[in-house]
């Protein structure tokens, strides 16, 4: 089980990058994120929501609603400039932590 | 509607629930989780397993609340209003710790803080203590609700008079005449100081018995360990004892059936019928042993006299039982007829028996406190001292309690640090102040423990002053219990609710930028509080002073006769009837010892209640008789000697002269009341068979409490009867004269017991309450005091430590020490002062007023105030000197230094 922490760390970059592929729904966007992580994710539904309102809020990603004939209405987010400009920033982020893990991790313990 | 949508509806309505939610969000979700519930049903679950996993899936809603609440806040930290908590239990642990590091760290404010609540709420227990007696006087009765005492109000010259007991055949008449009345009983006091009981050769002293008739256990609840209730009074030749004379006069023993022999009656003998349990000591008539009425009926009245027959004799207390469903307005309505038929006879002429007599029904439950009738069984209590010590222990408890409150809010500022951290890190103001109030509260239940112990150890003390007693099994009756806690909960609440309010509301970046709040209000209610805990401890102290000053007025007080030097011996038994035979005899053998002075034997005394009766002067009709105290109870040649009464004309008693046998002697009151102009020689008739002529007058004296004038006193001569021998010594050696007589009367009659008392101490028993109340005076007021300096104390510390930094420079400018205590202790004097001129007008009247109830009184000095001024002024500088002093020598380079 992977800690909640990096759960909800890695949340954000990854709901940019999916919006980032396009407009998409709360629903979508979570069987989305179940298939793209194969299980290692474990994401209950609702936790979706929260981040999504605070993406809203920080204005990275924007949402509305469509109303669809006959039918129930729709949420719809999709992302903002200011949205990709942050996924670049968190990708790089991601990638430096992860090198300097990966450089740690490889180094013989010394005494020095 | 299907289970599946009803499920989902309430699935909604949980989520609309939450706050954190807005409609926007609920829609979104809602429709997520009807999606994932179709594609379920889609895979082929049924709806049931569909709603369960996929709501399941979704995952609990109020994290989720909690998380979209965080977005939506700006609060730093962000919890929901809704789910704020003013009692955390972990919480609970940190204020706990907190108030443990407060007392830790402030011993010397928090002890003082604890010994003013304890002293406070430890007078509050003693007086509930006291009060709850007194309260609960003849309230052990089953039929307690139901049951009247009949009492007569007859107008007379005075005025009217209510007699307690009326005339023996009215109970049955009122039983007859009257429907709602179940049941009657008569109580008639066995008269003289006591019976002699014997018992083999035994003698025992029997005190204080009644007659009573056999329906006193129907009325009343008395239960016998041993007898039968329903016979135990039917029959004449029986008595019922008390638990403590049957054992002591037969041990462990089933005394039913067995005899004692009652020496007055000649040694007659009794039959014990009953033993009465164990009694509780809040009755308005205890009583040791019961004989039946019967019996005084049959053998004690007399052949002569018929008691049923003295239909105006106040003799007999009578009680009624009330039916349950008879209501006391509707039998008290028609007592009037009942009198008018009744007592019709004995009517003046043309007048009907009710405008003369008004019969009043008194609950039993009244007597105690509210009954101050003619010829009460005993002296009964007063509701107004109730009124008197409760308002004391209630101000006394708020003294304690501004005590608390200044200290608090005056150290306010120690706390601010804490105070705006709780709130940054977001503790709200009922969570604040609740916490405060906690704390207030955990330190009065704290004193109540220690109020517990010290109460328990001041109970001997209490029993001593109101001469009751107080048990520690009283202490564990739940209603007391509820009680205390419930007086320590008051007091934790009063203390806590204002510096709680006052202090939570502050400002936290003010106060963390130092700002202290000190503003002109908190000040003023500080000193407002000195001023009302000096001003209670001045009127305490000048209470004191005027009840003792008083007292000892009365005490010493030219009373027309001197009080001092005679020792009262009751006669009885044997004894008794040699005294009446042999007076002179006896009385010369006494007169061998040149310490005494004189002997009487008589009946009636100064202190005791006399009687009142009817006089006719020679030469005036029946109807103009006057209604006159006399002292009729025995009185020979040497009384007025013994007494000590000055004659102010005539004669007095003189066994030479034949025509005295019906002669009287009056007191100058007697005179006016009678309008006489000269009264020696002029006759005066009583009941038609003692008519004689007066021989002399004396002085007014004061044969009744100082609390009333002295009224018209007539004094037969009736010698060789009486209960009394009087002696007057001149003795500086009492105890050589009391053996003297102890010896001398042991020559006379063996089988004597000698008992005596002194006839001031007789007359100080009339003040038992005044007493009472003089030292719960002045207990109270060195409570109120002590508290009030404790107060004052830790005040003037917290306020000379705040102005150290002043004084040390107010020294390095050259201020002598003698200046600096000046100016540090005039605040507080100028609030000892205010406290003063505020309480004055106040006691004055109060005292006014108290003084008043009595005939003779003293004035109320200008000199009580000033020295109660004065002693509360020295007590004030001295608690501020202290600190003072410390502070005025001090090093000022100390205090300047800290900076």
């Amino acid at each position: 089980m992977i800690s909640k922490s990096l759960v909800a760390a890695s949340s954000r970059p990854l709901l940019l990058t999916i919006l980032s592929w396009g407009e998409n729904y709360g629903y979508e966007l979570i069987q989305r994120v179940r298939d793209l992580s194969g299980g290692v994710l474990e994401w209950s539904d609702g936790m979706l929501y929260p981040v999504l309102y605070k993406l809203e809020k920080d204005g990275f990603a924007q949402s509305r609603w469509d109303m669809k004939e006959g039918g129930r209405p729709r949420k719809y987010y999709s992302i903002t400039p200011k949205g990709l400009e942050e996924l670049e920033k968190e990708k790089a982020h991601w990638v430096n932590v992860n090198a300097v893990l990966h450089q740690v991790w490889s180094m013989k313990p010394s005494l020095s | 509607m299907s289970d599946l949508e009803k499920a989902i509806k309430e699935w909604t309505k949980e989520l609309r629930k939450n706050p954190a939610f807005e409609e926007s969000h609920i829609l979104e979700m809602e429709s997520h989780l009807r999606l994932q519930v179709d594609e379920y049903v889609a895979d082929g679950m049924n709806e049931d397993e569909a709603f369960r996993k996929a709501s399941e899936q979704f995952g609990d809603l109020e994290p989720i609340g909690d998380d979209v609440y965080k977005v939506r806040t700006t609060k730093m930290i962000a919890r929901p209003s809704w789910k704020e908590s003013v009692w955390v239990p972990l919480l609970f642990q940190n204020y706990l710790k907190t108030l443990g590091r407060n007392i830790s760290r402030n011993k010397f404010y928090t002890s003082l803080n604890l010994v003013g609540l304890t002293i406070g709420i430890t007078c509050c227990l003693l007086i509930i203590l006291f009060v709850r007696d007194e309260l609960s006087f003849d309230r052990h009765h089953e039929n307690a609700d139901r049951i009247y005492r009949a009492t007569l109000e007859y107008k007379d010259l005075m005025g009217s008079t209510t007699w307690a007991p009326i005339g023996p055949p009215v109970a049955e008449g009122l039983k007859n005449s009257i429907p709602g009345i179940e049941k009657t009983v008569r109580l008639f006091p066995v008269s003289g100081s006591y019976y002699v009981f014997k018992r083999g050769d035994e003698l025992f002293k029997a005190e204080n018995g009644i007659y009573a008739d056999s329906s006193l256990f129907d009325v009343f609840t008395y239960p016998l360990t041993y007898g039968d209730p329903k016979t135990a009074l039917a029959r004449p030749g029986g008595v019922v004892l008390s638990s403590e004379m049957a054992k002591a006069l037969f041990g462990n023993e089933d005394p039913v059936g067995k005899t004692v022999q009652v020496v007055d009656w000649g040694n007659t003998s009794v039959t014990v019928r009953g033993v009465l349990a164990e009694m509780p000591s809040t009755t308005h008539f205890p009583f040791n042993f019961i004989l039946p009425l019967a019996t005084y009926y049959k053998y004690v009245a007399g052949p002569n006299f018929n008691p049923d027959d003295a239909l105006t004799w106040s003799g007999f207390y009578t009680y009624v039982l009330l039916d349950e469903k008879a209501s006391k307005d509707d039998v008290e309505a028609k007592l009037p007829s009942f009198i008018d038929t009744f007592y019709g006879s004995v009517a003046p002429p043309e007048r009907m028996a009710s405008d003369i007599a008004t019969m009043h029904l008194q609950p039993l439950t009244d007597i105690h406190l509210h009954s101050n009738l003619e010829k009460e069984y005993r002296a009964n209590g007063n509701m107004i001292y109730i009124y008197v010590f409760g308002v004391i222990a209630v101000f006394i408890l708020l003294i304690a309690c501004a005590n608390f409150i200044n200290l608090t809010t005056a150290r306010a500022s120690d706390r601010m640090r804490e105070i705006g951290i709780r709130k940054t890190l977001g503790a709200g103001r009922p969570q604040l102040a609740f916490q405060f109030l906690g704390e207030s509260i955990v330190l009065s239940m704290l004193s109540l423990l220690m109020a517990y112990g010290v109460t328990i150890l001041l109970l001997p003390l209490l029993s001593q002053i109101t001469g009751k007693t107080f048990t520690t099994e009283i202490l564990y009756t739940p209603m007391i219990l509820w009680s205390f806690i419930g007086v320590s909960l008051f007091a934790g609440f009063i203390s806590g609710i204002y510096p709680a309010l006052h202090m939570s509301g502050f400002s936290p970046s003010k106060v963390l930028k130092g700002f202290i709040p000190n503003s002109g209000g908190n000040a003023f209610l500080r000193k407002g509080l000195v001023v009302f805990q000096f001003s209670i401890s001045i009127f305490l102290i000048i209470g004191t002073i005027v009840v003792y000053t008083q007292l000892d007025f009365i005490r010493s007080e030219q009373m027309g006769f001197d009080k001092e030097g005679v020792i009262n011996i009751p006669v009885f038994g044997e004894f008794e009837d040699l005294i009446h035979g042999q007076a002179l005899t006896i009385k010369q053998e006494l007169l061998r010892n040149p310490d005494i002075i004189s002997v009487s034997i008589g009946g009636d005394y100064p202190g005791k209640r006399f009687s009142v009766e009817d006089v006719v002067p020679d030469g005036r009709s029946e109807d103009e008789s006057v209604s006159v105290r006399i002292a009729d109870d025995g009185t020979d040649h040497d009384y007025i000697k013994t007494m000590g009464i000055n004659l102010v004309a005539g004669r007095e008693f003189s066994r030479q002269a034949p025509t005295d046998t019906n002669a009287w002697i009056i007191n100058e009151a007697a005179v006016k009341e009678l309008g006489l102009e000269s009264p020696i020689g002029h006759v005066l008739h009583w009941r038609g068979s003692y008519s004689g002529p007066i021989v002399g007058v004396v002085e007014d004296f004061n044969f009744r409490s100082l609390h009333n004038e002295v009224e018209p006193l007539v004094i037969p001569l009736n010698p060789n009867s009486g209960n009394f021998l009087f002696v007057r010594t001149k003795a500086a050696n009492i105890s050589s004269v009391l053996s003297f007589l102890d010896e001398k009367i042991k020559e006379f009659a063996p089988s004597n017991i000698f008992e005596y008392s002194f006839l001031s101490d007789e007359f100080d028993k009339l003040y038992r309450s005044e007493d009472q109340m003089s030292q719960v005076f002045w207990y109270f007021s060195l409570m109120a005091i002590l508290i009030a300096c404790l107060g004052l104390f830790g005040l003037s510390t917290f306020m000379i430590n705040q102005r150290a930094k002043e004084i040390g420079i107010r020294k390095v400018m050259g201020a002598s020490v003698h200046s600096i205590l000046i100016l540090v202790s005039s605040n507080f004097v100028r609030l000892v002062v205010g406290a003063f001129i505020l309480t004055t007008p106040i006691v004055y009247l109060v005292m006014d007023r108290w003084l008043n109830s009595f005939a003779y009184k003293i004035d109320l000095g200008v000199w009580m105030f000033i020295v109660a001024a004065l002693m509360v002024l020295a007590i004030a500088l001295t608690t501020v000197g202290f600190q003072a002093f410390k502070s005025a020598i001090s090093n000022p380079v100390k205090s300047l230094r800290s900076e």
